[in-house]
């Protein structure tokens, strides 16, 4: 049996469009929906990632302060170093206060010293080239030395003064030559000479014209602050 | 797909069927399962409204009845196939000859617009093939028309969305009935045989012919259940009221003193006569119309179809087997209300709508292509 209807067509037409309007709605809905959950999803890890990445400037400006400060340092080293450098350079390193001491202790009473020439001379490669000597001291010695005996250097030590008798002179250079401050001594100049004998201010019963017989003498030493090793 | 379907209980649900009457409404729903079809719910209430009350006040209250029915039947969706009423509905028959066949669509509309005084770019109108007839030396194809204008159409419309339906179709009410019965008429021996299915309304009482399936004859016949109550309350001088609920007493067999009985029977069988003797007429049109084809049965549907009186006098006149109507035979009646569990001769114009666009239809139109554009946005 043929199915009649009589539903009009516009109605008909007017409820698929109804119905197409709500698909539509459905599906502007939809999409409006995953819109929102991927904007805020998006949103979400955009955040996230803001808040990593102000995380992360925070530590960068924090570690641009250390390398800033180690910059510093390394260059504040870089100067020191290159002062101590300079400074090595230049100390030639003498103790003359215990150098002082030590004569002191070595000169005995009947040695009297009148002058003590400290002379820093600087250490020359090979001293005495004709015996194939050379001398060294404790840092390497450089052969562009400046004149000026500054750094690496060697103390020349010349004692002069009198002693009541040429032993007393020998027996000094004996005790500088064992003393582990001096090396290389050599008495220069050996003399008798007579000095005027000079009463104690107030003493009694010396004559102001009385001579003494003395021995003068020079010494010459050098610090024993180098070595000399043999020169290949 | 169908073990799924039966294990989800998964059906195809048909829109509601609406028949809103002159003196009730009733609403039924039917799920169809592959092999077999199940009632969802099935409500009716009686309609009382007054007479003298205008159209749109009537409009009202059949609002409200219908909405009342869809809160407490176990309807699903809202979708509606309903039936344009009958007294609304122009019915009348054409016979073309062949030659006028290919151009049937045509003489009908114009005769539609010249019978009915139908604008047909707003009106409606629908027709079916009810057969080849013989007319003299002429074999002549006959025709039966409806139509329906545009108000009755919008205002049937504006009923069923004012109360929150959608309808899906509007049907003739003939055709509706008579699918509740077309799916018993199946077997082979069936495509010979006529059945007669008279609707008794309360105003109008639709006689159907139809073989097979399809429709031979369609005949508005302006009696009903209601000229049965008019003839016991002129017969009694007594009110409409009371003279329909003497009828329903006498339809229980309730014991009613001899003075009062023997009027009122006279008064049913006088209008039962009156209306077995327009089907009658009906009949011997038909035979005289469609040579050959038998009559096999009449089936009395609608709220008419209980009066003992109209079936016997309808027995006496059609020489042919009358029954009672049962448009819910063979189906599953688990979740039904009582209204489908009792006599549901008067559901059979409301089943057969919901029935629209399922079973097997000779008409040309697949089935499932129907019932899948019917059944469009119908929850599952």
């Amino acid at each position: 049996m043929k199915d009649l209807d009589f539903l009009p067509e516009w109605y008909k037409d007017r409820r698929r469009r109804h119905s197409m309007v709500r698909r539509q709605y459905i599906a502007l809905a939809a999409i409006f929906l995953g819109m929102m959950t991927f904007n805020l999803t998006a949103m979400h890890r955009a955040t996230r990632v803001a808040a990593d990445l102000t995380r992360h400037a925070d530590r960068q400006m924090s570690a641009e302060a250390v390398v800033h400060e180690f910059d510093r340092v390394t260059k504040e080293l870089s100067q020191m170093k290159t002062k101590a450098d300079l400074i090595h350079r230049i100390d030639t390193r003498f103790d003359v206060a215990a150098i002082l001491a030590e004569i002191s202790h070595v000169v005995d009473e009947s040695v009297v010293l009148s002058r003590i020439d400290l002379i820093a001379e600087p250490i020359a490669r090979a001293e005495n080239p004709g015996r194939g000597k050379g001398a060294k001291g404790r840092g390497a010695a450089k052969s562009e030395e400046p004149p000026m005996p500054l750094g690496d250097a060697k103390l020349r030590i010349v004692l002069g003064g009198v002693s009541l008798d040429s032993v007393s002179v020998t027996n000094l250079v004996c005790r500088l030559d064992e003393s582990p401050y001096f090396q290389r001594v050599t008495p220069t100049l050996y003399d008798k000479v007579k000095v005027p004998l000079q009463p104690p201010s107030g003493a009694a019963g010396v004559k102001a014209s009385e001579m003494l017989d003395v021995t003068s003498f020079e010494i010459t030493c050098y610090l024993a602050n180098y070595a000399e090793t043999e020169v290949r | 797909m169908r073990t799924w379907r039966s294990m989800t209980g998964n059906h195809q649900i048909q829109p509601i069927g609406l028949d809103v009457g002159h003196s009730s409404l009733k609403m039924v729903q039917l799920a169809v399962d592959e092999d077999r079809i199940r009632v969802l719910s099935a409500r009716q209430t009686p309609l009382d409204i007054d007479p003298v009350l205008e159209e749109r006040e009537r409009d009202e209250a059949v609002v409200l009845a219908i909405r009342r029915l869809l809160a407490e039947g176990q309807f699903r969706g809202r979708h509606v196939i309903s039936a344009l009423p009958m007294d609304k509905l122009k019915i009348t028959s054409l016979r073309l000859s062949e030659a006028e066949t290919p151009d049937a669509d045509k003489i009908l509309r114009r005769e539609a617009t010249e019978r009915f005084g139908l604008d047909l770019t707003r009106d409606s109108m629908n027709y079916l093939h009810a057969g080849a007839v013989r007319q003299g030396e002429e074999v002549k194809n006959e025709y039966i028309l409806f139509a329906a204008d545009s108000e009755t159409i919008i205002g049937h419309i504006r009923i069923l969305e004012g109360a929150g339906l959608t309808p899906v179709s509007i049907d003739a009410p003939p055709c509706a009935v008579f699918r509740t019965f077309e799916r018993t008429m199946r077997r082979q021996e069936d495509k010979e045989r006529t059945i007669i299915v008279a609707d008794v309304g309360y105003r109008y009482t639709t006689v159907v012919f139809g073989r097979s399936s399809e429709i031979c004859f369609v005949k508005q016949i302006p009696v009903g259940t209601g000229q049965f109550d008019e003839g016991i309350a002129s017969s009694l001088r007594i009110s409409m009221t009371d003279a329909e609920s003497l009828r329903f007493r006498l339809l229980r067999d309730e014991p009613i003193d001899a003075a009062t009985r023997r009027p009122v029977v006279d008064a049913l069988n006088l209008t039962a006569e009156q209306l077995a003797g327009e089907i009658s007429l009906c009949l011997r049109y038909y035979t005289v119309t469609f040579r050959g084809k038998r009559v096999e049965r009449a089936v009395i549907a609608g709220g008419g179809a209980y009066e003992q009186a109209l079936r016997d006098v309808l027995r006496r006149h059609l020489s042919v087997e009358v029954e009672i109507a049962e448009p819910l035979r063979g189906f599953d009646l688990g979740k039904a209300g009582d209204d489908g569990r009792n006599g549901s001769a008067d559901l059979a114009l409301a089943v057969g709508l919901s029935l629209k666009g399922w079973g097997a239809s000779a008409s040309g139109i697949t089935p499932a292509t129907v019932r899948d554009s019917l059944l469009e946005g119908v929850p599952a």
